[in-house]
């Protein structure tokens, strides 16, 4: 029943492309809901793919589309308000528009949660109605995300069918979203993202095109998106995850979002290679399905790259890499794969653990002993610089490891009983880092404790003596607080305490204490 | 194997530990004499040249014997203060021991104690220090002072009081080669740079039969550059012989040289030299013909 909906539909369709429609698209991804919910893993990996999607095959030019990562209430508001004022700048030119907007990450109550800002679904469902836009599309990939399509016309059905209407341009309003109103949404490590997103976007890719016609209509990737979101997560602990939609657009018909006719580069399974589940691997990862039946070519737009091909027998795995260049549709040649067992299967999937993301940093530092004779008589209040290599969420989600490597030195004045000595000082400090960090709602500002090993290295050397340079090393175990500041996805400020031990054991064993402080500019990367 | 690497790994780093930053070693190298403490120091713009007096030459060349024999045995000192303390004892440090440079089948240390002494006004304690040899392959055997000194601080940079004395009898009865020092004995030196004059007196004493029993030197150095070297040395027919040199900070000066012993006795000579080095006043009592210039030009009068 569904196919023939998709089947009568598509014989109604209107490429919004080919009609001369001029797409925008804001794509919001948020990992963070606030205190009272639990940091989604990839939420912001979700809102990426839509966006890369978008801006290929979906048609968007890059200048027209937004992505909006880990951002607050006030910034969304601000960036839909952008992109619309760009969609009402393109209607008074003429021009014909579609609006997309997605969301991934927290909803609870009827409201978006980004981080701890809160966006009304209802106001968001209220702007995409009001909105210049001509076609008007939101995307809701969120826990109970169906709240916003309860209202008259909702659907929680396998596809919907488009009525034709020959004679009027298309206009309307479509709303996706991901779970019924009482529904969670689902992540999955082995796609590394939500099962919804992870359709849509493999659907759109091409494999959602049941009419063969290189081109994925809405209908078709929501039926394709909720065929397999129900399948897969069917057996599920949390339960099925049903994708409803609300649908309120008249016109023309149909409305094409990928056109892979037009994309560059893109992957084809002929129509005399062998039957079944075509799985695109990358770096482990499940990046796009293919369902291929009998003596029917397939094609899906994927970007330059080399990527593993899987397909799953009964009692083995066949396997091959596949190599697409840059404006090449490669065309699969079944020879290329080869027989595996299982335990070869390319798809490992993301660890159950948080992704490990690294940051590189550079810090200007002071540091100075507590006790004074110790600063006046043996080691000197000195200036440092260094760099620091972190790695996050690598032992557990939130906690940091680093390494860092900071040197610098003084000029002073010994004064013993004796002699007088002008020396120079310097310190070569060598540390590893394990620390916490707590994230606030938005994200921006992440306060940080933890513990810290330094090997330090300190000399002195006498100018205009034939005193020898005298030397001390040691471990210097510590404790360090802090907080950072991102002032985008990859930039973060960090103003940073330590505070360390050391045991001097030259002259007599002294126990010693030695604060740090410490600016710093990080890129995550 | 992993296993293995990890603990060599952890044992370097430990090993990497400690050093040698330590302000008490400062302590005790501070007070073994360098270089400049002692040496005597003519005037840097007096230069020598063939119209230079001749006493100012002999005492350019007295003060050059002076300070060569200084730095050879400061040098011995410095050969081990180059490096670290290889023992620490809260009032003693070691050096040593290392191969004898040169002669690797002797041992050399350095050891310095840090002594109470009331008499050291303002600090208490005075070092004492001995450069020390012993044969190698006799780990058992005493160890022969070579070098002994003392260092009394009296406050300051550096400043107090010292005597180094270098004594071969016992090294050269076990053989301890010191061809270099011919036929060297003894060697005494005090000094002292609390206050002006800084004074540096030096004995030299050679083994019977040598060609002079010995000489002595004594240097006295002022805050505004004068200076004053008195030498003195006997030959083995038994005449004695002294120079007695001043000099101002701007490089004019006086010599006087007179025969305190043997042949010749009670006879002098008088240079005296402006700061161009060259003589105004010559007098020879042996030789009236050399005489020249008016004593009224000298720098300093008869002593």
């Amino acid at each position: 029943m569904a196919m023939c909906g998709l089947f009568a539909s598509r014989a109604r369709q209107t490429a919004l492309a080919a009609t001369g429609h001029r797409r925008f698209a804001l794509v919001v991804g948020n990992n963070s809901g606030g205190d009272d919910t639990r940091p989604l893993l990839y939420a912001t990996q979700d809102a990426r793919r839509i966006h890369s999607l978008l801006t290929g095959a979906g048609g968007v030019h890059p200048d027209d589309a937004i992505l909006l990562l880990d951002g607050t209430s006030d910034e969304f508001w601000r960036a839909l308000g952008a992109v619309e004022a760009k969609v009402a700048h393109a209607g008074q030119a003429g021009e014909r528009t579609a609006l997309v907007v997605y969301y991934s990450g927290h909803a609870k109550d009827g409201v978006l949660r980004l981080g701890r800002t809160h966006v009304p679904m209802a106001d968001v469902k209220a702007h995409l109605t009001a909105a210049p836009a001509d076609v008007r599309i939101g995307i809701f990939d969120s826990c109970r995300s169906g709240v916003v399509t309860r209202t008259k016309g909702a659907r929680r059905a396998p596809a919907f069918e488009v009525e034709a209407n020959s004679g009027a341009e298309t206009r309307g309003v479509v709303i996706l979203t991901s779970s019924g109103f009482d529904e969670d949404s689902q992540e999955a490590d082995s796609i590394g993202g939500s099962y919804f997103s992870h359709h849509l976007v493999s659907g759109l890719r091409g494999d959602a095109d049941r009419s063969g016609d290189k081109r994925v209509t809405l209908s078709e990737a929501y039926a394709y998106a909720y065929a397999h979101t129900v399948a897969d997560t069917a057996d599920s602990a949390a339960g099925a995850q049903h994708p409803t939609f609300s649908y309120d657009l008249k016109g023309n018909g149909d409305l094409v979002l990928t056109d892979m006719g037009s994309w560059r580069e893109g992957l084809v399974v002929p129509a005399a290679a062998p039957a079944g589940t075509y799985f695109v691997v990358d770096k482990d990862v499940i990046v796009a399905e293919i369902v291929k039946t009998t003596n029917v070519e397939r094609q899906i737009a994927v970007g330059p790259g080399r990527y593993m091909i899987k397909r799953r027998l009964a009692d083995r795995l066949r396997i091959g890499e596949v190599r697409i260049s840059s404006g090449q549709l490669l065309s699969l040649d079944e020879t290329t794969l080869h027989d595996a067992p299982f335990s070869d299967d390319p798809v490992k999937g993301i660890s159950r653990e948080p992704t490990s993301r690294f940051s590189l940093g550079v810090a200007g530092s002071l540091q100075a002993f507590f006790d004074a004779p110790t600063r006046d008589g043996l080691f000197p209040p000195a200036g440092l610089v260094g760099a620091e290599l972190l790695v996050r969420d690598f032992f557990r989600r939130n906690w940091v490891w680093g390494a860092d490597l900071a040197f610098g030195g003084t000029r002073g004045t010994l004064l013993r009983p004796t002699i007088t000595l002008p020396f120079r000082f310097s310190e070569v400090a060598l540390g590893s880092s394990l620390f916490a960090e707590w994230p606030s709602a938005s994200g921006r500002v992440v306060p940080f404790f933890g513990a810290r090993v330094a090997f330090m290295f300190m000399s002195r050397t006498f100018e205009g003596s034939a005193i020898p340079a005298q030397t001390f090393s040691t471990f210097s175990p510590g404790l360090l607080g802090g907080g950072r500041y991102r002032f985008s996805d990859g930039v973060s400020a960090v103003a940073r305490a330590r505070v360390h031990y050391l045991l001097y054991n030259i002259d007599e064993n002294r126990s010693l204490g030695y604060w740090e402080l410490a600016l710093a500019m990080a890129y995550e990367f | 194997m992993k296993g293995i690497t990890r603990v060599w790994l952890a044992t370097a780093l430990l090993g990497a530990c400690g050093g040698n930053y330590s302000n008490e070693d400062l302590d005790f190298q501070a007070a073994l004499p360098e270089h400049d403490d002692l040496v005597a120091k003519l005037p840097a713009q007096a230069l020598t040249t063939a119209d230079s007096a001749e006493y100012y030459r002999t005492t350019r060349d007295v003060v050059k014997i002076f300070n060569t024999v200084l730095d050879g045995f400061l040098g011995l000192i410095d050969g081990v203060r180059a490096y670290p303390p290889t023992q620490r004892q809260p009032s003693t440090r070691i050096w040593g021991p290392f191969p004898a440079d040169k002669f690797p089948d002797w041992q050399i240390r350095m050891v310095m104690d840090r002594k109470p002494d009331a008499a050291v006004a303002g600090f208490g304690y005075h070092f004492d220090y001995q450069l020390q040899v012993r044969r190698a392959r006799l780990p058992d055997a005493p160890w022969l002072s070579l070098l002994t000194g003392s260092f009394a601080p009296s406050g300051g940079a550096r400043k107090g009081s010292g005597q180094m004395i270098f004594d071969t009898v016992a090294a050269r009865a076990a053989g301890y080669p010191l061809t270099e020092f011919g036929d060297l004995q003894r060697l005494d030196v005090t000094y002292q740079t609390v206050s002006f004059p800084v004074t540096v007196d030096m004995v030299i004493a050679n083994r019977p039969g040598a060609d002079s029993p010995g000489a002595t030197y004594q240097y006295r150095e002022r805050a505004d550059g004068s200076g004053e070297m008195v030498f003195a040395w006997r030959t083995k027919e038994a005449r004695s012989l002294q120079v007695r040199s001043r000099w101002l900070g701007s490089g004019a000066g006086r010599s006087d040289v007179r025969v305190t012993e043997g042949l010749g006795l009670g006879l002098g000579g008088v240079d005296c030299w402006g700061i161009d080095t060259h003589a105004t006043f010559v007098r020879r009592d042996w030789d009236a013909a050399a005489n020249s210039g008016s004593e009224a030009t000298c720098a300093y009068a008869a002593p």
